[in-house]
């Protein structure tokens, strides 16, 4: 059974601002104009999703729908409320993360990123071609102070 | 603010450019220096980061690993030419964001100082279509008068992709629900332009990562919808591109391929490229030869 809980959706406002939540009349032209759901309509539906989002279910996080928005953007451009439904799957996937509940393809992602500095590596196959073609390389790690922008200090 | 000249870019050339598919690179320097552009350099670039898997992890992370890019970028007074509508799209709004929201920009130039880094001066960042098709715009010839190899009786099928025009917000070029600036490109460049219902549809890759099979599907039915229509499909970004390879690739169930080519590997085509000059090998694993025969164009590195 889908629960409401307030103070999620106090989260959920104010991590999108206040009125975001109430321009949503559930009229489905996001549903109707996502690639995703015409292909799979019991999985992942974008009105819904808002209307759990302006509820308050806080189960969303957990949802596996969360994270099969491709971020198209063919709902943002077509709503007539000017609803930005990336943002705010974008927001609902920041708060998943942030509880660990990212599916592993994702997080491996944003690590790769973070320590990194690239998704994906430089494989010796690539360095060779780009020598052949008299392109310059970086290789990981050259790319110097990217993780003290990272760094969150205190006081 | 006076207008920046034009012909002078800082190239960035973001993740999957550099470490997957470095003939696009190459196919751009060749076009750019066709076109009397300077390209600069400049070092320490990472990743933009993803607009769609970064952005959705962190926001806070997003925005400042593109604030750190637009802070080196900034150092070079010239536009930031993306080769990638996921870098354009995460470069450009971030700039944009930061522009109108001082708040937010503080907050993103304290963690910038922590590396020494600070962005201030707001740098413009274009996509490499929007800088080909303003210059085309205003002086076709500078374009057709360097097409040796014209792509006459070849059926192309124009793939936009979704982050070069939207969110429209940020975006700000082209229409965003019926996007034509890459068919002008391709109808210059001598090629016969394909129209089809889906043009504008998703290529389904930011999903791979979550759910393959669903992913693949929407890439492999704009394939399927063409395979009748089209000689080739042609992306503005290394992601689509990746995308329909992939989709065609692990597909058994249908032999018939449909080629796919990044818009600067025809422009470097037409333009008069040698082929091994821009490592097809490395990028394509559907056959191409087609194409090339059809252009005569040959190279062992395709047998």
């Amino acid at each position: 059974m889908l629960k409401i809980n307030p103070e999620f959706r106090k989260t959920l406002s104010q991590a999108l601002g206040e009125e975001v939540l109430f321009l949503c009349y559930q009229c489905g032209k996001c549903s109707a104009h996502c690639p995703v759901f015409h292909r799979v309509p019991d999985r992942f539906n974008p009105r819904k999703i808002l209307e759990m989002a302006y509820l308050g279910v806080e189960q969303l996080l957990e949802d596996p729908a969360l994270w099969l928005c491709t971020t198209c953007y063919e709902c943002v451009e077509n709503c007539p409320q000017t609803v930005n439904f990336v943002d705010i799957i974008v927001t609902l996937r920041n708060l998943a993360m942030d509880r660990g509940l990212a599916p592993k393809s994702v997080l491996d992602e944003y690590q790769a990123v973070t320590n990194k500095g690239f998704v994906y590596p430089l494989t010796g196959r690539i360095r060779k071609v780009k020598e052949e073609l008299g392109l310059s390389i970086t290789g990981d790690g050259d790319s110097p102070s990217f993780q003290q922008v990272l760094e969150v200090r205190h006081g | 603010m006076a207008e920046m000249d034009q012909t002078v870019f800082t190239l960035y050339t973001g993740c999957l450019i550099d470490r997957r598919f470095p003939g696009f690179e190459a196919a751009t320097r060749f076009v750019a220096e066709k076109l009397g552009w300077e390209l600069k350099e400049a070092s320490g670039f990472t990743c933009c980061p993803d607009p769609v898997w970064v952005r959705s992890s962190n926001v806070e992370t997003w925005l400042t690993l593109a604030a750190r890019n637009l802070a080196i970028a900034s150092t070079q007074e010239a536009p930031l030419l993306t080769l990638c509508n996921g870098c354009f799209e995460t470069l450009n709004s971030a700039a944009k964001i930061l522009e109108h929201s001082p708040k937010k920009a503080e907050t993103v130039n304290q963690r910038l100082q922590q590396a020494g880094l600070s962005y201030r001066q707001p740098v413009q960042v274009k996509h490499f279509l929007q800088v080909l098709v303003d210059l085309y715009r205003q002086n076709p010839d500078r374009l057709t008068s360097l097409i040796v190899r014209p792509l006459h009786g070849i059926r192309l099928a124009p793939h936009p992709g979704c982050h070069l025009t939207r969110p429209s917000e940020y975006a700000q070029f082209d229409d965003p629900l019926n996007p034509r600036a890459l068919d002008e490109i391709l109808t210059a460049i001598g090629a016969e332009v394909v129209d089809y219902p889906e043009r504008t549809h998703c290529c389904g890759l930011p999903i791979f990562a979550t759910d393959r099979d669903l992913s693949l599907s929407m890439a492999r039915d704009k394939v399927s919808a063409l395979q009748e229509k089209a000689d080739a499909i042609v992306v503005t970004c290394p992601s689509c591109f990746l995308q329909f390879e992939t989709a065609q690739a692990l597909d058994r169930e249908h032999p018939h391929k449909l080629p796919v080519f990044f818009l600067s590997e025809l422009l470097a085509l037409a333009m008069g490229a040698d082929p091994k000059a821009l490592a097809f090998q490395a990028a394509h694993r559907v056959p191409i030869q087609a194409i090339l025969e059809k252009l005569e164009v040959y190279t062992h590195a395709q047998s």
